[in-house]
């Protein structure tokens, strides 16, 4: 990496620090924005709940339907519910709820916020006697980090659905079957880390989407890189959070 | 015409209220760039001063600098009565009640209707106590720049004039005593700029405020100055009325007049 490039990088590493702890230090101190909070989680949550069940039923579909011939090839095609579960759960529906609203919640923020933030409707807003910071951001990654939990779980839940067609397009395999090996199977070790990570994908993708459109420059340019790189930078902040939380579950020895 | 001599504030030529703005010795600088060079002035009550200069002068600077949202390296701001850079939030907003801001891209929030938009500095400045109260507001904000009909519309539905009026109305429904025009003419036909001129004009005499217009629309200028102040090379180079400056002979002052 060149040197202007390792600055840039460590600049902008320092400047999300300070905008994070900024958050910190405004966002639960009065005044607090109860309405605006709610809003946003309204069209962060609710509005993502369709595109995330349809995803989330289909990858519970395919997963059942590529994990078949394998187990079939050892005999071992009834654990299929077993497997297929404790992978959902524990990773593929709360990483792909995450990489879908880093994609739809996290450009959409960066985009709004940039665009705001070119067109003074933030200095607007502050000439208004608002506080923008607890207004825009606050609110947002309020809504984000308390509700993508939610969109999770109810991710899992669909995804086993899924899993449940999957499982009966080749071969047979009961409702109350399916669902006592997959809650036989799922123990809490499972499905509480899963969702507490859920936690700091979802702060993850409100701080930097608000960090990118707050400090969006040079136009309706900036607002587009601002989009941009909100959603490139929580998609990877999300891997590597779900890196560093898998880590932290294995040396709990919770695997 | 009145030629500025440095760190010497200008007395005002036609207002002759009290001093509601004071801006002494002010500095600003964007690293290398210095924007405001102990740029000095003052505006009194019932005034309108149209501050002029080319793009990139300062002039958005110099109004962002005295409504608290940019803070100047040096140099003291009193807005009615108060030190803007030495106060807190709380005593900020206090004083930005008083005071209205037109913004050069009019700075509509996109995801409220105009009603909402409207009612926004009433709820957050808490200024009024029912619904009932703040709709007849609204109305009469609206009904003031003649567009009363468009109560329930969303800015992306306005045109550019219509947004410039809606915005306005946003600036007077906290009936400020001072108003700040960030260049309100830039961008729209000169009918409708000259119409939006007129409106200002009108609008400071029935509610009796003072205004500080940033502008480079000589039409604009004509239609709403009392008084003139020159910013140049960051400071308040000349002032004076239109005809004054107009028919100077210095060379940085005549092609905004020609």
């Amino acid at each position: 990496m060149r040197s202007g490039g390792l600055n840039n990088f460590l600049n902008e590493t320092g400047d999300i620090s300070r905008f994070t702890g900024r958050f910190f230090a405004e966002a639960f101190r009065p005044r607090y924005e109860w309405a605006e909070l709610l809003r946003q989680a309204f069209f962060i949550g609710y509005k993502s709940l369709p595109l995330v069940a349809i995803t989330a039923f289909i990858m519970g579909l395919v997963i059942t339907i590529q994990s078949r011939p394998t187990l079939v090839e050892f005999g071992a095609e009834a654990w299929l519910p077993k497997m297929v579960s404790v992978s959902l759960v524990r990773e593929i529906a709360p990483v792909i709820t995450a990489l879908i609203c880093a994609g739809k919640i996290g450009s959409g923020i960066g985009a709004e916020l940039g665009s705001m933030k070119v067109t003074e409707q933030i200095d607007a807003m502050e000439v208004s006697g608002t506080n923008p910071f607890k207004y825009l951001v606050a609110t947002r990654v309020l809504a984000t980090t308390l509700t993508i939990p939610i969109l999770a779980v109810l991710a899992d839940a669909v995804s086993l659905y899924g899993g449940y067609l999957g499982a009966n397009i080749h071969g047979s395999v009961s409702w109350e079957l399916y669902w006592n090996q997959v809650f036989d199977t799922l123990a809490f070790s499972d499905v509480i880390p899963s969702i507490l990570k859920t936690f700091f994908f979802g702060f993850a993708i409100g701080i930097v989407g608000c960090y990118k459109g707050y400090h969006s420059t040079k136009g309706t340019e900036g607002v587009g890189r601002s989009a941009n790189s909100a959603v490139v930078i929580s998609s990877l902040l999300v891997f590597v959070l779900d890196l560093i939380a898998v880590q932290i579950i294995d040396l709990l020895r919770l695997t | 015409m009145n030629p500025q001599k440095d760190n010497e504030p200008d007395k005002g030529l036609s207002g002759n209220g009290n001093p509601v703005v004071q801006l002494q010795n002010v500095c600003k600088a964007f690293g290398s760039n210095q924007v405001l060079r102990d740029f000095s002035f003052e505006l009194h009550q019932g005034e309108n001063v149209v501050v002029l200069g080319k793009s990139g002068s300062g002039k958005s600077v110099l109004i962002k600098c005295i409504i608290g949202l940019i803070k100047p390296d040096s140099g003291t701001i009193r807005v009615l009565g108060e030190d803007i850079p030495k106060l807190g939030h709380a005593a900020l907003d206090r004083i930005r009640a008083r005071v209205g801001f037109l913004f050069q891209s009019n700075a509509l929030y996109d995801s409220m209707s105009v009603r909402e938009n409207l009612e926004f500095p009433l709820r957050r400045h808490k200024l009024h106590t029912t619904a009932e109260q703040a709709e007849a507001l609204v109305k009469e904000a609206l009904n003031n720049v003649g567009l009363g009909h468009t109560i329930d519309m969303k800015p992306s539905e306005l045109s550019g004039g219509m947004k410039k009026r809606v915005a306005l109305a946003r600036t007077l429904i906290l009936k400020p005593e001072i108003i700040l025009y960030d260049e309100p003419t830039t961008g729209l036909d000169p009918i409708t700029g000259k119409e939006i001129s007129k409106l200002m004009r009108d609008l400071a005499a029935k509610y009796n405020t003072s205004s500080i217009v940033i502008s480079h629309d000589i039409n604009c200028v004509k239609i709403v100055a009392d008084r003139i102040v020159m910013l140049i090379d960051g400071k308040c180079y000349a002032q004076g009325s239109y005809e004054e400056l107009r028919q100077s002979n210095d060379p940085k002052i005549q092609p905004f007049f020609q």
